[in-house]
């Protein structure tokens, strides 16, 4: 070692008169290189990692963005946008993020990319994000917001959540493109058009298993015991996944007696939310404005408690921690509708029109359950917005505006 | 054994001419030999290095009009690529991967990373440059024509370095930089109904990306302007 080093400098002198006057020799490094930063490429933007606080986290899909909110400033005045950060693998396309989910330990997000960006870019070489192109999911540590794992899924990818042990993902792919190209072709199989499930390894970003389930599922939501997936289906259905078996199996009920077909639904269920109590499904079905809900046990609908009279179609809800009642977005009159379970019954109205939100699309409980997150999409030309609303006020107390066409709202830690 | 090689090389360097010199070579110095030098990249088929895209003065020297921005004063703008990237790092490893056909990025500790970020920070002397816009032309669309004078000197400071001369591709710098405006005699068959100004257009403006490949970089709204771009179209009778 020591003998290696003395020759050292004489070697560079050598080296450093090479190629004429320049003291380097082509692209190779110098030997004796002098370093002027300890610490290179440390520069960048910082935002502060999440906090014992908790983090909200909405995505913003047609800017390629999310906005974070400090969880412990809804209700005060410091309820604000914290800081827009980009997600996604190119600067230079918009590549569409979906829902986000986050690990039980608050340490990794997951965001669906469906490259699916209407308005996304043409040319002669084809219309960018015409929704033919493999969706991702991508894995981002939450301290640092940057990429850390990907792992490529089918196109549209729609909703996606954690199991609570954070270790398996489940992405469906709301991929109403497929249904109406082979409507097209004239095939009425509907088998064919189903799209698939996919469960993904989050540690090492793996796909586990792919499950057709549906035409167009979307959302999903898994039961208590993590042994079944439900999943809305735009086919008039809720498919019923059984994770147990090998390879998973699905049955598929339809959400009412009348019903169409995924090319012509008359319901359109797009989100469903389970009950922490009963295991109920609570179906929101678009077209037909209705929640119907779906009994675990049975396996069939209770048409009894079905939540009809909605003056617009219902989206992502959230039941409280006791089952006892159904937070309910929904849109047109843009507002959230406080719904008894027991009875299926509308008790009360929050508007939410008033504060500025414009097509509902989710509601999410602060884990005090003292306020809903609403997330409304905006006109998908302007800004979306997020409004936190006093539950027990029923009124909104505070109005972030986000980027554009935010549709999903998650919280990330901050968990009591 | 060791010191057997050791003296071989040195020997050899010796050999080849090389007098003494003065001292330990700086990171930066290094650097700037790395971002003038397209052996940067590993990739054989590769031609360019950063100073093919980039200025490196204030402002960038006349007749020159680079896709990419000056790179004076670009290590601390806090963002990069109008936003959509958020470490210095990424930024340029976007540029080495996807233009310089880097195999894989450059990594945060090695040797040639550490001195191209020194260089970068050696031409850099503000530090609170602010971030720069950048924006991505979606759509490609006819644009209005423009003077032929403006469009040969468009040519010359925008796609000469690449493409060599009209006509001829004379000079160019790599043999897959293709022969303007001759390469478009062919789109009316690969592009039936499109007039091939709309092609160039969207290569242009979209370069490898929105599913059109290749390794040439887009043009923004901010390093080309439309009547810029329709001046070059005059010039290129396109
Ligand atoms: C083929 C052309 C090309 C090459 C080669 C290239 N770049 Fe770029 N670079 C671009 C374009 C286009 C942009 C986007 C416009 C911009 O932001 O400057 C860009 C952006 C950047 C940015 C962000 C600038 C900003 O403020 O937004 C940095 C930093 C950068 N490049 C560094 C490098 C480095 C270092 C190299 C060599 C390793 C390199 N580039 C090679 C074309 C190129
Ligand atoms: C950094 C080098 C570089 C610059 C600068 C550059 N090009 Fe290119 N260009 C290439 C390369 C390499 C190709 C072939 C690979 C590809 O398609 O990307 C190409 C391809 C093209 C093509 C497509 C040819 C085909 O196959 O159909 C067109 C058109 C074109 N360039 C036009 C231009 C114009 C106009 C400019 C100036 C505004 C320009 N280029 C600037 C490197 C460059």
């Amino acid at each position: 070692m020591r003998r290696r080093r003395a020759w050292v400098p004489a070697l560079v002198l050598a080296l450093a008169a090479c190629s004429d006057g320049s003291k380097v020799d082509g692209v190779e490094p110098p030997e004796d290189l002098e370093y002027a930063h300890p610490e290179p490429w440390v520069e960048g933007t910082f935002i502060p990692p999440p906090g014992p606080g908790g983090r909200i986290l909405i995505t913003n899909s047609l800017d390629d963005t999310l906005s974070l909110i400090e969880l412990d400033t809804v209700g005060t005045p410091g309820f604000k946008e914290l800081a827009r950060v980009p997600v996604g693998l190119n600067p230079v396309e918009l590549e569409g993020p979906h829902h986000t989910a986050v690990s039980p330990a608050g340490d990794f997000f997951y965001v669906g990319i469906s490259n699916y960006v209407p308005g996304g870019g043409s040319g002669p070489h084809g219309t960018h994000g015409t929704g033919s192109e493999d969706g991702y999911c991508l894995k981002l540590d939450a301290r640092t917001h940057r990429l850390v794992g990907s792992v490529r899924v089918d196109p549209n990818p729609g909703d996606v959540i954690a199991s609570r042990d954070g270790l398996t993902l489940y992405q469906t792919h709301f991929d109403t493109l497929k249904i109406a190209e082979l409507a097209r072709q004239g095939i009425t199989d509907e088998r064919r058009m189903d799209a698939r499930l996919a469960i993904i390894d989050a540690a090492t970003m793996s796909r586990k298993a792919m499950v057709d389930v549906c035409p167009a599922p979307h959302a999903v939501r898994l039961s208590r015991d993590e042994r079944t997936a439900y999943v809305a289906c735009w086919s008039d259905e809720v498919a019923i996944v059984d994770l147990t078996a090998n390879p998973p199996g699905v049955q598929r009920v339809k959400v009412s007696a009348n019903v169409g077909t995924a090319v012509n639904p008359r319901h359109a269920p797009y989100a469903l939310t389970l009950s922490p109590t009963t295991g109920e499904a609570w179906v929101s079905s678009t077209a037909s404005r209705q929640v119907q809900v779906l009994n675990p046990i049975t396996r069939a609908m209770d048409p009894a408690r079905t939540v009809q009279g909605l003056r617009g179609p219902p989206m992502f809800g959230a039941f409280t921690s006791d089952g006892r009642t159904l937070y309910m977005p929904y849109q047109l009159v843009d507002a959230l509708a406080v719904i008894d379970p027991a009875t299926g019954l509308v008790l009360r109205e929050v508007d939410l029109a008033s504060a500025g939100c414009v097509n509902a699309h989710q509601v999410e409980l602060t884990p005090d359950e003292r306020y809903g997150l609403v997330v409304c999409e905006g006109d998908h030309q302007g800004p979306g917005t997020l409004h936190a609303v006093d539950l027990a006020e029923g009124a909104v107390v505070g109005t972030v505006r986000v980027g554009l066409f935010p549709d999903s709202v998650s919280i990330l830690g901050g968990r009591p | 054994m060791r010191l057997a090689g050791w003296t071989a090389v040195a020997l050899a360097a010796f050999a080849a001419g090389c007098g003494g010199d003065d001292g330990p070579v700086s990171a930066a110095e290094y650097g700037e030999v790395l971002f003038n030098d397209a052996r940067l990249s590993e990739s054989t088929f590769n031609r360019f290095s950063c100073a093919t895209c980039h200025a490196t003065t204030p402002t960038p020297p006349a007749g020159r009009l680079d896709s990419g921005y000056t790179l004076y004063d670009s290590a601390f703008r806090g963002s990069w690529w109008g936003g959509y990237e958020t470490r210095l790092l990424d930024a340029v490893n976007f540029c080495y991967v996807n233009f310089m056909r880097g195999v894989a990025p450059l990594t945060e500790d090695s040797p040639q990373s550490r001195a191209l970020y020194e260089y970068l920070v050696s031409i850099s002397p503000s530090r609170d440059a602010k971030p720069l816009p950048f924006t991505v032309v979606k759509d490609a669309t006819e644009v209005a024509r423009g003077s032929r004078a403006r469009g040969q000197e468009v040519y010359r400071a925008a796609c000469q370095g690449c493409h060599g001369e009209p006509h001829t591709g004379a000079g160019r710098l790599t043999e897959l930089a293709s022969v303007l405006p001759e390469v478009t005699a062919d789109y009316g068959e690969l592009f039936p109904g499109v007039p091939p100004s709309v092609v160039v257009i969207e290569k242009v403006r979209h370069g490898q990306f929105f599913g059109v490949g290749g390794n040439m970089p887009l043009y923004s709204a901010e390093a080309l302007s439309d009547a810029d771009l329709g001046a070059l179209l005059t010039f290129l009778e396109l």
